[in-house]
């Protein structure tokens, strides 16, 4: 191995490791956000368990039928009853932090979760930032 | 005669590549991230870096990617295009950094695999999902790339090895 090479994974690994700041982390999950090409189309309270129907997009007919159910329960969030054809999204599980994410490629959904971030400042405890 | 022997050594190597590329499903993937790959069939691009010329290699990948996408139905298909762009991002990188020659086979590997996933995640964002918080994955996908970068670059070493070998025989 040569030098160059050592340089280059740590290089690599650095990025990583800077780029894990940037995803949020340390928060309690508070609101599910699912996008759909790119634009917010729902907006839940993870706290409310539920059901919801989730239109993906479809050029073709117009979004009008539903892609997806998106269950939330117990704090969680998963996909089923997805109507492509690999169910890459339902096989991802459930997630319940932000940072976590759900995915349709086909139907260019992203569910995310966006929490409330505790200042650690000791003073006050519930001072909160966005 | 020089001319046979390329071509039998491009579709020995496509065919050997392809063959991994539908293979390795089969192996787990420890991360949560959708339509991970470890993409062990690079292996043979970055063997064929050593073995055969630029153009070749470059054939190899064009090769890989179009028939893997058709035997596994995924032609035209958004994995397609993810994987067009990841590959040729990949191949491209692994070329120039070779032509360097300042990086051995585990430096030239782990940039191919990093170039690669950027390249997915980018179509992904920009083009597909068209949302910026795609980029979640990237430390996941920049740790395991580097590992399977390190895997891909032993098995060149063990392949071409092999192949210096079976040439004397």
């Amino acid at each position: 191995m040569r030098k160059g090479d050592w340089l280059l994974i740590g290089g690599v690994l650095l990025l990583s490791v800077a780029f894990a700041y940037w995803i949020p982390h340390r928060q309690a999950a508070s609101t599910v956000i699912v996008e759909v090409d790119g634009r917010e189309a729902y907006r839940y309270s993870i706290r409310e368990d539920g059901e919801y129907p989730i239109r993906g997009y479809q050029p073709a007919v117009g979004r009008s039928e539903t892609t997806h159910i998106l269950h939330i329960r117990n704090g969680q969030v998963y996909v089923e009853e997805a109507r492509c054809r690999d169910k890459i999204c339902e096989r991802m599980g459930k997630i319940d932090n932000p940072g976590q994410l759900i995915v349709c490629v086909p139907y260019k959904v992203l569910i995310r979760l966006e929490g409330d971030r505790v200042v650690d400042t000791g003073a006050h405890p519930d001072a909160v930032t966005r | 005669m020089e001319n046979n022997r390329k071509v039998v050594r491009i579709a020995l190597f496509v065919s050997l590549a392809l063959a991994v590329y539908l293979v390795e499903n089969a192996v787990p993937v420890p991360v949560p991230i959708p339509g991970f790959k470890w993409g062990f069939s690079n292996f043979v691009v970055l063997m064929s870096l050593t073995m055969l010329g630029t153009r070749d290699v470059l054939w190899i990948v064009i090769f890989k990617v179009l028939l893997g996408n058709f035997l596994s139905g995924k032609f035209l298909s958004p994995v397609f295009f993810i994987s067009c762009f990841g590959n040729l991002s990949g191949v491209l990188s692994m070329i120039a950094l070779s032509k360097t020659r300042c990086f051995g086979y585990i430096g030239i590997s782990v940039i191919g695999a990093f170039a690669n996933n950027l390249a997915q995640l980018a179509v992904c964002g920009v083009w597909l999902l068209r949302s910026v918080h795609i980029w979640y994955f990237f430390p996941y996908i920049a740790l395991m790339g580097t590992v399977s970068g390190v895997l891909n670059a032993l098995m060149a070493k063990g392949g071409e090895q092999w192949f210096r070998t079976y040439r004397k025989n």
